[in-house]
């Protein structure tokens, strides 16, 4: 019974979530730009997004005429599904996690590839050239960043030796049962806090996280690799045809990835539920800051601060085009991820033994 | 309810591989491979290999299916429209397509027949630590037989599709 509530409120708390980041995401970008943003509806236009959302479900669910009306209905349901599986194994707290399994992370790269087959499917069954180009692009942009992404994770996975995700974050706090070296040098297995995070334990695994990161962005179709919906060229991409539901549903799935990346990265990278707080001699700060609770606060505090990386992104860099997206990730990032690879299993082998 | 849903998952597989083969419409008999390679992979889940389900995913859904989707956007206008699949009589590759299927469907009833469906699953467990050093040390031979294919298709591909011969 546990297992179906919590799965709720988890499904309740990403539509709230994505509502207030479409509300966030508006007043930063006024911000940024120097203007006034949402101010009408609710204090401070907190329930702009909320009005939006309401008019959305009223409105008329049209859909074309020559579109492929089953795979049209299919494909935000595939995508929505897509994005939200993939919190079944994400360890909110020490004591709760939806599903350790112990090919966590590997599941997790493999839901990402179902929801570019729903993109897919959307642009396919628009019937629409524009939709097409822009599942097109969607598509050879998600599979190629899928390479560094992949090796990025994999760098970090060679340290921790094991891809449960749960098992990752206790390796980095005062919970695990190994030792944790700051930087290889320095014990701080029972200090914990910042010191004991993922980037701290190697030197490389910050441009892990950067490499990541950008990755991540591109698997999200956020600026600056937003030219599958680049609006100037393609009206809004796979989605053009979209109305209604089904444009919320793949609305809200765009959130929520952002938010599933985050997390990601949070939790590899940034001690998912650990405390940046360490133990400091008799102010034993981790030790009190390491709980249930306290692990949900972490990492949805850990895991907002990146989608507000990735909005301040968004509102400051401009679009890429094709060949310097691929030039970027075939040139660029995925030969530095291989050195990467390289460098942790060097790392494991000579500095942690 | 486990038993409804791998029921549930069995008749997913076996029908969208029926609707794959029998639609009319490329594209959409590729989504129903999709159903039906996902409902695979949750038969695969039931059999205690978790890992060779979620690969099973990856591989098939995220590159097989995705190349075969752009290989069907990117051919010809007239594959784009409603292809109409030929109907006519039954030729020669056909006929061998369907003795290769006859066959494999023996050997699988002989195995299954051999081993009947009482027999106990000797379960190693799936961790990724037995199947990595079970790669690395008894079947490290295939393993990389099999990535020097890659390789060689790798280089290959970047052969064909390179523009300029002489560089």
């Amino acid at each position: 019974m546990a297992f179906y509530f919590i799965s709720i409120v988890l499904l309740g708390f990403i539509a709230v979530y994505a509502l207030m980041a479409v509300w966030a995401e508006r007043k930063i970008s006024a911000w940024i730009q120097d203007r006034v943003g949402p101010v009408v509806t609710g204090k401070y236009g907190l329930l702009q997004t909320f009005a939006d959302i309401f008019k959305m479900l009223q409105k008329e669910d049209i859909t074309p005429t020559l579109a492929d009306k089953k795979l049209f209905l299919a494909a935000p349901i595939l995508v929505f599904t897509a994005v939200f599986m993939g919190f079944a194994t994400i360890p909110f707290s020490p004591t709760y996690i939806s599903s350790s399994i112990n090919i966590g992370i590997f599941y997790l790269l493999a839901i990402v590839s179902i929801e570019v087959l729903g993109i897919l499917m959307a642009g396919w069954a628009s019937n629409n050239k524009y939709a097409l180009l822009g599942s097109i692009r969607s598509i050879a942009q998600i599979i190629s960043y899928e390479i560094p992404a992949a090796l990025a994770i994999l760098s970090v996975i060679m340290l921790f030796q094991t891809l449960n995700l749960q098992e990752i974050c206790m390796q980095q706090g005062i919970l695990s049962k190994q030792k944790i070296y700051f930087f290889g040098f320095w014990e701080v297995s029972k200090i914990g806090g910042v010191f004991a995070w993922t980037i701290f334990q190697a030197p490389h695994l910050l441009i892990a996280f950067i490499i990541y990161f950008i990755a991540s962005l591109a698997e999200c179709n956020r600026t600056p690799f937003d030219i599958p919906e680049a609006e100037s060229e393609l009206v809004a991409g796979f989605h053009v045809e979209y109305t209604g539901f089904k444009f919320g549903a793949l609305f809200l799935a765009e959130y929520a990835m952002m938010f599933l990346v985050s997390m990601i990265a949070a939790v590899l990278f940034f001690g998912g539920w650990n405390t940046p707080l360490p133990n400091l001699a008799s102010f034993a700060l981790a030790d009190y800051t390491t709980g249930t609770y306290w692990g949900i606060v972490w990492i949805l505090l850990k895991a907002l601060s990146l989608v507000l990386l990735q909005v301040w992104i968004r509102w400051t860099f401009p679009r890429y085009r094709m060949d310097q997206l691929m030039t970027l990730c075939w040139k660029v990032l995925i030969p530095l991820s291989f050195v990467l690879v390289l460098f942790s299993g060097i790392w494991k082998l000579f500095i942690l033994n | 309810m486990i038993n409804l849903i791998f029921y549930f998952f069995a008749f997913l597989a076996i029908a969208a591989a029926l609707y794959a083969v029998s639609t009319k419409q490329i594209i959409r008999s590729v989504f129903a491979m999709f159903a039906c390679f996902f409902a695979i992979s949750g038969l695969l889940v039931f059999a205690q290999s978790d890992f060779i389900a979620i690969a099973h995913l990856m591989i098939y859904v995220g590159g097989i299916l995705v190349v075969m989707v752009f290989g069907i956007m990117l051919s010809q206008k007239a594959s784009l429209s409603n292809v109409v699949l030929q109907k006519k009589s039954i030729s020669l590759h056909q006929y061998l397509a369907l003795l290769a299927c006859v066959a494999l469907f023996v050997i699988l009833m002989y195995f299954f027949y051999l081993y009947g469906p009482n027999t106990p699953i000797h379960y190693v467990g799936s961790d990724i630590e037995i199947i990595g050093i079970a790669l690395l040390t008894k079947y490290l031979l295939p393993f990389e037989l099999v990535s020097l294919l890659l390789l060689a298709a790798f280089i290959f591909t970047a052969m064909v599709t390179r523009k300029n011969k002489n560089l």
